[in-house]
Order: structure tokens, then sequence, then C-alpha cells
């Protein structure tokens, strides 16, 4: 059976302003519950809520760097329901009016560029955090639960998909190039752990025949890479299990088990929901003029594909270097910074994408997190090329430049790790190695070159591989070549 | 004119988490059908040629600079809560949705 699937998703974010959105408490992570509160956002009757100017601006920004139209009239509205993160009854969002509309994020499979129109970019303020007592901190084994409101009024971006993602692979393809952007833009952390970069997703598989079925199911709780993974496929299988059996699908809320790695219904809901907008009579319209949408356009810094396109071109890297590099915004800093004072980008990059890349993800950290700065890779690769370190005494010098932070000049002082390229002090160590392996020597001499390994690893024993290799692979060469006549 | 009916009472007072007596229900149909035909008489204005608007005052771009502000206390902020539950406002045992 050919079913085709189409997947919708929305993403919230997490603005990075000091401030909530409609009042002056700070916006600051893991800080006592209840101490970033006021009567504004704990919904007091009577309070006034005011627009924070720089979380519209940051709106603005991601609305512009995923090619949306940005309104000229825009202004909030008041989505009415009830639960309990939300003490007045009402959401402060966007409706019909949203700041972006009409954009497009273009994400590349194997060298397949797909096109993903964004519907929508909008603010809107985030919920208290409801905390479940109990056993899993879930709410089906709670035996209690409290509210937060620390969280309440956190300015909230939501970015909304068109149903054009047909896979998986796509679906994560979005979601990392989405992230990727907006961390290139600095308006959020997007830390997922923390809450900050929250996925719900709408998922529809339907018959290739059934052309008018609009059923569609929306999956929550997808807090990671993983589970977004995990919790699409099983939906998407799921799926087409009850269309293979000839049954129907129909509207649904579910939730992602993180334990089962299942989906589970959530109760269906009696009534379609009805959120009765309106405007928000408390905060009047705003007007973006063009001269604003240019102030914000300078602020934008050079976007992941272009920046990939561009260092791939200009320091001619291959491309799996060019997509560990431009991974994150401050890697791609990183490297660049050693590229304007190094002049071989290749040799750069081969030590971000192997030793650097292998320690980091060993200690879970990011570059910027690290110890190891510009200056010291740079400095290290020097030493190097002028022939101090050799290559191999080069990675232990960068696991204790990874630890300390040290320059590679101390650390190969300290350690006496000079590499040793004077010539009569190699020559006198191969006359040891020669004269203590006669029958070596004689293998050597019947043609058995593949012995030549042997001695040069018995010198950079005695030397515990300090010894300039290539000075001991000619001279090596040339006493042997003697000794044939 | 659309007027109010019996359901459209149910309905909104659902959604507004309402329990009424049969006798309200019929009391607020009622009074908001009266509400509704004055709020009616609006449209015997001639508004064409006139922009729609969502505000009576003619006021745009308010905005605050993103400075953080002191927050009241903790034990303020709670204050207002029936129950406390380690410094979290406490709420009845909440079902699956």
């Amino acid at each position: 059976m050919d079913f085709e699937i189409k997947i919708g998703l929305e993403t919230h974010v997490e603005l990075l302003t000091d401030s909530k959105m409609f009042c002056g408490c700070s916006t600051k992570f893991g800080s006592p519950p209840n101490t970033q509160t006021c009567p504004i956002c704990l919904g007091h009757p009577g309070t006034l809520p005011v627009i924070n100017k720089k979380a519209i601006n940051y709106t603005i920004k991601v609305a512009l760097a995923l090619n949306c139209k940005i309104a000229n009239f825009t202004q909030f509205h008041r989505k009415n329901y009830f639960y309990p993160d939300l003490p007045k009854g009402y959401q402060i969002s966007q409706y019909d009016l949203p700041v972006g509309l009409n954009g497009y994020l273009d994400i590349e499979l194997d060298g397949n560029k797909k096109r993903i129109r964004i519907s929508r970019v909008h603010i809107e303020e985030d919920t208290a955090k409801l905390i479940h007592f109990g056993k899993t901190g879930r709410i089906s084994e709670a035996v209690g639960s409290g509210l937060d409101f620390n969280r309440s009024g956190i300015p909230l971006l939501e970015i909304v998909s068109a149903p054009d993602i047909e896979n998986v692979e796509q679906a994560k393809a979005y979601v990392v190039l989405l992230k990727r952007i907006l961390e290139y833009l600095e308006i959020s952390d997007c830390n997922m752990e923390e809450g900050k970069f929250r996925i719900d997703t709408n998922i529809s598989v339907r018959k290739k025949e059934d052309i008018y079925s609009k059923v569609r199911t929306e999956l929550k709780n997808l807090n990671s890479f993983r589970f977004l993974e995990k919790g699409l496929s099983y939906e998407i299988k799921r799926q087409k299990e009850i269309l293979s059996k000839g049954q129907k699908l129909y509207m649904e809320t579910r939730h992602f088990d993180s334990e089962t790695m299942t989906t589970k219904p959530m109760r269906v809901k009696e009534v379609a929901e009805d959120y009765r907008y309106f405007p928000e009579p408390d905060l009047v319209p705003m007007i973006i003029d063009k001269k604003w949408v240019e102030e914000i356009k300078k602020t934008i810094p050079e976007l992941p594909y272009r920046r990939a396109k561009r260092i791939k071109e200009q320091y001619n890297l291959p491309n799996n270097d060019v997509q560990i590099i431009t991974s994150t915004k401050e890697m791609a800093d990183f490297f660049e910074f050693c590229a304007k004072t190094y002049p071989y980008p290749k040799k750069i990059s081969n030590w971000i994408t192997g030793d650097m890349l292998y320690y980091l993800n060993q200690e879970q950290i990011q570059i910027e997190e690290c110890k190891i700065k510009p200056q010291n890779l740079v400095e290290m690769l020097r030493m190097i090329d002028k022939g101090l370190i050799s290559g191999k005494i080069a990675k232990s010098v960068f696991k204790d430049m990874f630890k300390t932070g040290e320059m590679p000049e101390t650390i190969v002082r300290r350690k006496g790790l000079e590499q040793i390229s004077d010539v009569e002090k190699i020559s006198n160590i191969i006359d040891e190695v020669i004269n203590g392996n006669p029958d070596v020597v004689k293998q050597y001499l019947s043609g058995k070159e593949q012995v030549l390994a042997f001695f040069i690893g018995q010198v950079m024993k005695k030397t515990k591989g300090k010894a300039n290799p290539r000075i001991v692979n000619d001279i090596l060469k040339k006493k042997l070549k003697r000794m044939s006549f | 004119m659309e007027k109010i009916s019996i359901e459209d009472v149910k309905h909104v007072a659902k959604l507004a988490e309402l329990d009424l007596t049969e006798e309200e229900i019929n009391k607020f149909v009622d009074q908001l059908n009266i509400v509704l035909e004055h709020a009616g008489k609006i449209s015997e204005i001639d508004t064409s040629g006139v922009e729609p608007t969502s505000h009576a005052i003619d006021f745009k771009n308010v905005f605050r600079d993103d400075i953080v502000k002191k927050s009241v206390n903790k034990e303020d902020a709670l204050s207002n809560s029936q129950k406390i539950v380690q410094d979290l406002f406490e709420l009845p045992l909440m079902i699956e949705e």
C-alpha cells in the first residue's frame, strides 16, 4: 500500500531577554521557585502588561532569518483556555496578525535540497511550570502538583512549519538546522534540557488515493532529537498499520512516553478547541516600519548555510570538515580565528574535527567552554611545522592543553618533550640500535625491507617518541645502505 | 440578527468551567440576547470606508526596555495560595489530559 506522510512542526523557543515579556521580572533559569514573580506574571487582576521591545526585535530577527514577510501592522490577542499553569485564564499570544508570515527554510539531505515552508513566526508568553510529585515526576503517577511562576511570562517564540515534511530524516534535518540558525542569531540558548527549545508535531499518514483525508495526530513531549526521531517513527508506523488493516484514524493528541518509546493517547477532547481569540485590550498594536526592519537586518550574522558555503570555498575544505566546523557558530568562529593567523586551513580543520571533537564529546562540553583557545592551537601547529615537536607528541600536548589551557611551549618545556632533531644525537642512537640487533640487520640486508619499521620503533622507544621521524628515517636508510657494501 | 441559544450558553459555560442550573441557563439566554441586541445597534451605522479597529485609543508601539526590575518576595507571591508545598502553589490532584 502506498502512503503519503505529512509532518508539520511547531517549535517553541524561550527568548534570551533579561526580563520577561510583559514585566520586569528576571528570566534567569534555575532560581528557587516563585522568586522571580510580580503581580503581572502572577496574573493578578487589574495589572497591566507592557511589551518588552527586545523580544519584538528578536522576533523580527528570527522571522527575517527564516525568510518571512514582516507584518507592517501586528498585534497581540488573548487565547482563552483553562489550565492551572495559566493564571489569567488566557495567554497573551498572536492570532491573525503575527510578526512573521510565509517564510521558508531550505534543508539539505544527501545533497538534495528541500524547501520547508514556514507558515508563521509569532511571539507569546510562556506559562508557569507545573511540577508533579511522585516517583517519576510524570502527571499520570503524580501524588500532587505545584506551580512555579518563574517561567510565567518569559518571552516565547512560536515557529510553525507547513506540513511539508515527508519523513523522519527531514524532520530531524529541519529541527537541527532551525536550532543552529537560532543559535547563530543569539536570541535563545536553545537548551532542550531546560525546556528552552520545545517541539510539537502534527503527523498525518494517508493512503495515496485518499486525497481528501485531513486527519492528523498531534504529538507532544518530544524533548530531544532522539525522542523526536523515536516518537515520529513510532507514530508513522502505528498509523500505517491501522490504515493497512482497513481501519480509520481519527484526530487526537498523543503523548510520547520516553520510557516505552511509544505514543499514548491523551484524553480525547469532547469539544473542539475554542479559544475565543480577541485583540488584547491591554496592549496597543505595533507598527513595524521599514526603518525598524532594516535596523534589525543589520544585526543578522552570516547564517549557517551561507557560512558553510563560504568556508568551503574560501578554505578549500572537504564537505565533512565544513559540516563539523559550522555545526555551531562558536566552532566556526574558532576555526576562522585560527585561519586568520595560520596559513594551512586543512591542518587546523584536522585538529578541530579530530582530537578537539573527541575531547569535547568525551567531556560533553561545547568548544567555547573548553580551555583551548585559537592561539593555543595555532602555536602548536607552528611548533609542528618548525619540527620542534612531532605529530605524535603534539597529540599529547593537545590533551594537556585541553586539560589546563596552557600554551604548548609551556607544556613542552615542562615535560621535556622537545623533538630531537640533532643529527649527531640521533645518529648515535641509531648506531646503538643497529649494533644491538645484528640478526635484524641481516634480514634487512637480505632484502626484507619491512624490518625498517622495527629499527624506527626502537629509536623512538629510546627517545620516548621525541626523535624527528624524518631525520631518523633518512639516517637509518643511509647507514644500512652503507652496510650492504 | 442571530440569537443566542440554550446550546450557546451551555457551550460558553463549559469553556468557562461553570456549572449552571437550567434556571440560570434560561436566565442567561435572555440576558445575553438583550446585550447582543443592544450591541447589534452598532450595525445600523454605515461603516463602509472605516478601517477596522481593535482599540479605542489611537496609540501604537508602546514598549519598555529589557531591564530587570525587582520582583516581589516569595512570601508575598505565595500569600494568595490556599496551600503551599515546597514553595510552590499547591494544586488539587490533576488527572492526565
